[in-house]
């Protein structure tokens, strides 16, 4: 059965709690209505824009993935999450059957910041080399 | 006879990545040239079979906002 994964861009201007909530309460909820089985939700928390969207720098990020969507209800899904106001964009996918399983923000969040400080790491102890040799 | 040209190396068959994902704007970074437009295979060496799969993560991300369109913003 063909999968599909969902990314929502939500507005700053809701709080943390209330992002969440549209996320679990609006979103899933509307397509749990449509009749699709939910396999994966992830509320990432508030990210900085890489441009501003309708003058505003940064937003909530919601991804999840479901499975048994006929394509009416693919439809209605797209004309209601159009008339949601609080979002900013959103970006529905066909999941490819080779891809791998979908991974947490905040685990792949961790590993990216043990590689900065790993890089960190590696730029003090060139500095240390550096200044012996001097 | 003149000098064959340098081969070189698919960074994705390197590390054996076989699906690009488009949540990930710190992989998708490194594809990008000073100016933001996306880097010509030439450059990088990437296969044709991955640069279009780049290419088309990378412009998912420009649309959701993980990665800019242009440096300089009005």
């Amino acid at each position: 059965m063909q999968e599909y994964e969902l990314m929502v861009l939500i507005t700053s201007t809701l709080t943390d709690g209330e992002a969440e909530a549209l996320s679990r309460e609006s979103v899933v909820a509307m397509l749990e209505e449509n009749g699709v089985q939910m396999t994966f939700q992830d509320f990432w928390g508030s990210r900085g824009l890489a441009y501003t969207i309708k003058g505003q720098k940064w937003g909530y990020y919601f991804v999840c993935r479901f499975t048994g969507a006929s394509s009416a209800a693919l439809i209605e899904i797209k004309k209601s999450l159009n008339i949601n106001t609080s979002l900013l964009r959103w970006l529905l996918t066909s999941v490819e059957k080779d891809s791998p399983a979908p991974v947490k923000y905040s685990e792949q969040k961790k590993e990216w910041d043990a590689l900065d400080t790993d890089r960190k790491i590696d730029k003090v102890l060139n500095m240390d080399t550096a200044d012996t040799s001097d | 006879m003149p000098p064959k040209p340098k081969k070189f190396i698919d960074p994705f068959e390197l590390a054996g990545i076989t699906h690009i994902d488009y949540k990930n704007p710190r992989l998708l970074s490194q594809y990008i040239t000073h100016y933001r437009s996306i880097q010509s295979r030439f450059h990088t060496g990437v296969k044709l079979k991955n640069q279009k799969k780049l290419a088309r993560a990378i412009k998912r991300a420009r649309i959701m906002g993980l990665l800019p369109f242009v440096r300089y913003e009005k």
